[in-house]
């Protein structure tokens, strides 16, 4: 119990490792502690009472976290208890205190391990709680009983519980699927850290992207309900940047108008001739990023996911109307068309050279001085240029360039995404190309355990887009070798990264919509039951009239379900004939076979009871009917005188039987 | 949208209880029904129960506030315990068999032992941790008896101490089986039927010594009087004979038969009949006091019988409805003590006089 605490606390954020150890060493030093003296009760009242005090204290002056302070109370308070476990009473508060503990991991954690300590804590609980019952009787009833009695449960009981559990564990998930959502969520835990990224807001500094492509922190995870494209990988774009100065980029708009809203949940950005086959649909799970930023396959065009607004510019950058601090669930529908046209009066000047050096400006023209060259020439040279001089590093060196960009391109040669999109943008500036820069991530890792895109901060890239002959494009130089993910997660994280989003997916996400859904579901399964059963009433009428054959009738075509439901309650039914109340019944019936009973009940309906205080004989003699008299005797033979009835015999009492039920019939 | 009931099946259960309550409640008066055991198992929260509960609330209304999901799952494995705690509670009370016997004479007032056969008829799983009591009815107080694990199939025997606090002729109404197993949550009851009327004989109040010493008295001069040779159904030894069959072979002398080597057996004395009648007469003041001395006077009636006739008179007893012949015998006193656990105060007396016990020589 005492580790299944520690483990619920681990998940809590607030509690720092050294305050789990600590615990964790208090708890042991208390099992190695045999001996208690009587008046540790008292002290551990007062231990008790200054914990509180100084956690008090600690919430007040330092923390200022309710919930941090009061779970570090808890599991100390927890850990002390230990040393103060004598009665059923003790051992009652100590459950409380780990069940505190476990409702705390669950205010304020998502990880999946709560279900496996939900899940062995249903398990403890149900074995301490019948143990605490026990004793709690033992002690109110004998003074000085102080152990339970051996072999008090048996195997057989043993094995039912664990069945019971399980069988709680299936229930407790049930009710959780049922319980109505309907929630306010006015307290909501909006505490989640969100990750820092770089690279998604306003302006962005070369070398930011640097820091986060070493990070394997999970960023997002996309389903793909089509499947993951085979010919071509998906480049998730985040944010576009225009302007250029001579130390990085900025985006002079960002968020421009708001985005009209089509039906209730659904924002739709493109045209809607432009929605056609090349499109592609994602399930988006984003986790809390420190930016504003909505992120999609390459163009994004419907969105849709409870959002109140939603803003854009003409970029097609796509953006919330605040950070968000907690999971961004939402599903978009991108075009992953290579170019996309654009109004042209956006009033960004894309050709913007000024922050250029001349050195810059003198290599694109030296790159694209050929003559008659279309501007799609000019961006593949361009692009052939970089990859064929320039080299990928995550950790370029620092050069005597005036700025990164010369730093890069005239010194020292080398560099990642960020660099080569920058060089790449200017250069198609120098040439004449519009361009500018856009960030977002890579398509990251699939996980075909959960059927999605695993995307992690190391993912993040840059690239190009850039406007030849009218449409954008995307353009990117970074050479390969930076377009593939660094580290491969292994088979067992992918394994226990996909329970952990199916977890979040379907019990930490879980939501009225989906109830509704479920319901629906459950109604349209029985619609199609019930349907079965019809068709297999009138199957059955058909072949009984004789209207059909057994072979023309529909019996196991349509009415298979209806046949599973007849089989599960004929086994059922059987497993209660057998178990359920068998005992009893023969009990009752060696007390009163089936014939006295059959009789008793004719005679009740013509208004003759057997009373409490009479024999069989005494209630036979006044009853005054000669069948009945007959009865009683066979009756008596077989309750008093242990002997089965011969045939002849039962045959007797069955005509007796309807002599007198006839009999009856006529009074009544 | 419209959302449709998708499983209807509470309605046929729901008609059903509504009958069963209703049912109970406009039975005809002799059919009609304790609406207190309407249902088959009774159900009390236990302290324990009621903060379990109240934590249960708290942490749903959490869960409502906050949205979260796993608080909602905690909610869940709650509410699953308590449907555990159901099944569980119910395993232990089914399937138990109860026999009860009773000593033949009870008295107010006297503590008294009913002896208990429980028996588990259940196939495969034990009982656990349950407790048995009387059904209360009026005037009765009854401690319980505890067993901590019945196996399947076997039967174990306890003992209940009861005792009325006054005469009646009382129907007990069976036994409660109750269990708080297994997480003292609710304390879980099964009533076994056992029905049973019995007459709860008057307490015993003993005679002031005046008047015993009188009765007494009254004996020895009936003893020293009546020393006659006369052979009887006595207590004192008249003579030995010769044993002939037919005769009482309790009666044979063992020692003197081994003597003289035939067998020989007693003759008693004759005794003598010493009739008295116990009069109570039972008029009636109108107070509390004045039921206090009527009951009073019911005890004081009823140790004179016991008294008298133990030391052999012919006891009668005259009432002001009802008059019973001087006789002895432990079946006449039951008879006496029958007549004594339902008499009333007879309230058509109009002359405002206190009831009386006097015993008075035939």
């Amino acid at each position: 119990m005492a580790i299944l605490g520690l483990l619920g606390v681990y998940l809590v954020r607030e509690v720092g490792s050294s305050l789990l150890v600590a615990a964790a060493l208090i708890a042991t030093l208390s099992f190695a502690v045999k001996r208690r003296p009587e008046r540790l009760k008292s002290i551990w009242n007062l231990a008790a009472i200054l914990l509180f005090l100084f956690f008090a204290l600690d919430y007040m002056l330092f923390s200022q976290n309710l919930m941090g302070s009061a779970i570090r109370f808890l599991t100390i308070l927890a850990a002390t208890k230990l040393f103060d476990l004598k009665s059923a009473r003790d051992y009652l508060v100590f459950y409380s205190l780990v069940f505190f503990q476990i409702i705390a991991a669950a205010a304020s954690s998502t990880s999946p391990l709560f279900l496996l300590i939900i899940s062995i804590f249903i398990i403890c609980s149900i074995w301490a709680m019948i143990i605490f019952n026990i004793k709690g009787e033992l002690e109110s009833r004998y003074t000085d009983t102080r152990t339970l009695p051996p072999n008090l449960f048996s195997p057989s009981f043993l094995l039912t519980t664990v069945a019971l559990t399980a069988f709680s564990i299936i229930i407790t998930f049930a009710l959780f699927f049922i319980i109505p959502r309907v929630g306010i969520g006015l307290m909501q835990n909006r505490d989640l850290t969100a990750l820092k990224v770089s690279g998604f807001s306003d302006s962005i500094r070369l070398g930011d992207l640097g820091a986060v492509k070493r990070d394997t922190a999970v960023v997002m995870r996309v389903e793909l309900p089509a499947g993951l494209p085979e010919n071509e990988a998906l480049y998730f774009r985040g944010q576009t940047l225009d302007r250029y100065s001579s130390t990085g980029w900025e985006a002079t708009t960002r968020k421009k108008r708001k985005i009209s809203k089509k039906s209730t949940d659904r924002f739709v950005l493109g045209r809607l001739t432009e929605i056609g086959s090349s499109m592609i649909e994602q399930n988006i799970t984003l986790e809390p990023l420190e930016t504003d930023v909505i992120f999609g396959a390459s163009r994004l065009m419907v969105i849709d996911g409870g959002f109140q607004e939603l803003w854009t510019n003409e970029s097609g950058g796509v953006y919330l109307p605040n950070i968000p601090y907690s999971r961004v669930k939402y599903t978009a529908i991108s075009s992953v068309d290579a170019k996309v046209k654009e109004a042209k009066d956006s009033g960004i000047d894309y050709l913007e050279t000024s922050e250029l050096s001349a050195d810059v400006m003198k290599l694109a023209k030296r790159i694209t001085r050929e003559r008659f060259l279309s501007e799609q020439e000019k961006a593949e040279k361009i692009k052939r240029y970089l990859r064929e001089n320039y080299s990928y590093t995550l950790s370029p060196d620092k050069g005597a360039g005036a700025t990164p960009l010369d730093d890069f391109l005239f010194f020292t040669k080398e560099g990642y995404c960020e660099q080569f999109a920058t060089a790449y943008a200017a250069l198609l500036r120098g040439a004449g190309i519009r361009a500018r820069i856009v960030t977002g991530f890579l398509q990251g890792e699939w996980n075909k355990y959960g059927g999605y895109l695993l995307i992690r901060q190391q993912d993040a890239h840059s690239w190009v887009e850039a406007n030849i002959d009218g449409y954008w494009r995307r353009l990117d130089a970074t050479p390969s070798i930076g377009l593939v993910g660094f580290t491969r997660t292994s088979t067992l994280s992918m394994y226990l990264d996909s329970l952990g989003f199916k977890w979040r997916r379907y019990i930490v996400k879980y939501s009225l919509s989906d109830q509704l859904s479920v319901a629906r579901s459950v109604e349209s399964q029985t619609n199609r039951l019930s349907a079965s059963v019809r068709n297999f009433i009138a199957s059955i009428k058909d072949m009984l009239s004789g209207k059909k054959s057994f072979s023309q009738s529909s019996l196991f075509r349509k009415s298979s379900p209806a046949l599973a439901l007849l089989i599960l309650i004929t086994i059922i039914w059987a497993l209660f004939i057998k178990y359920g109340r068998g005992r009893e019944d023969s009990e009752e019936k060696k007390e009163r076979p089936r014939f006295y009973r059959t009789m008793e009940k004719t005679l009740k309906k013509i208004g003759l009871e057997r009373r409490s205080s009479e024999t069989a004989t005494e209630f036979a003699r006044r009853s005054g009917i000669s069948n009945v008299r007959d009865i009683t005797e066979a009756f008596e033979s077989v309750r008093y005188g242990h002997r089965e009835l011969t045939k002849i015999e039962m045959r007797k009492i069955e005509e007796s039987l309807k002599a007198l039920k006839s009999s009856a019939g006529q009074s009544a | 949208m419209i959302i449709r009931p998708v499983i209807n099946v509470p309605l046929p259960w729901l008609t059903i209880l509504f009958a069963r309550i209703y049912g109970a409640r406009r039975g005809k008066p002799q059919e009609k029904r304790d609406v207190k055991y309407l249902f088959p198992r009774t159900l009390k929260v236990t302290k324990l129960g009621k903060w379990y509960i109240a934590i249960l609330l708290l942490i749903g209304i959490a869960a409502i506030n906050t949205e979260n999901n796993l608080l909602y799952l905690i909610v869940g494995m709650l509410l699953s315990l308590i449907i555990i705690s159901g099944i569980m509670s119910e395993s232990t009370l089914r399937g138990l068999k109860v026999k009860r016997t009773l000593p033949g004479q009870i008295f107010a007032g006297r503590e008294f032992l009913a002896r208990i056969e429980i028996r588990n008829t259940k196939k495969v799983l034990p009982s656990f941790s349950f407790a048995l009591r009387e059904l209360s009815v009026p005037g009765l107080d009854s401690n319980d008896s505890y067993v901590l694990k019945l196996k399947n199939g076997e039967k174990v025997t306890r003992h209940n101490n009861l005792i009325f606090n006054k005469r009646a002729v009382v129907t007990l109404r069976g036994l409660m089986i109750t269990t708080s197993f297994p997480f003292s949550l609710f304390i879980k009851g099964k009533r076994e039927k056992a029905d049973l009327t019995l007459t709860v004989y008057p307490r015993l109040c003993p005679a002031p010594i005046k008047e015993l010493e009188r009765l007494n008295s009254l004996n020895r001069i009936a003893h020293t009087k009546e020393n006659t040779t006369a052979k009887g159904d006595g207590i004192d030894l008249h003579s030995l004979k010769k044993y002939v069959p037919g005769d009482d072979s309790r009666r044979i002398d063992w020692k003197s038969s081994a003597r003289s080597r035939v067998l020989l057996t007693k003759e008693f004395e004759r005794e003598e009949e010493i009739r008295v009648v116990i009069d109570f007469d039972n008029t009636t003041e109108d107070s509390t006091a004045g039921e206090e001395y009527f009951e009073h006077c019911v005890s004081l009636a009823a140790g004179l019988a016991c008294h008298l006739i133990e030391r052999g008179f012919y006891v009668g007893l005259k009432t002001r409805e009802a008059r019973f012949e001087c006789k002895s015998g432990k079946s006449h006193l039951f008879s006496l003590l029958d007549a004594l656990a339902l008499i009333e105060p007879d309230k058509t007396c109009t002359t405002s006089r206190r009831p009386s016990v006097r015993v008075t020589e035939r």
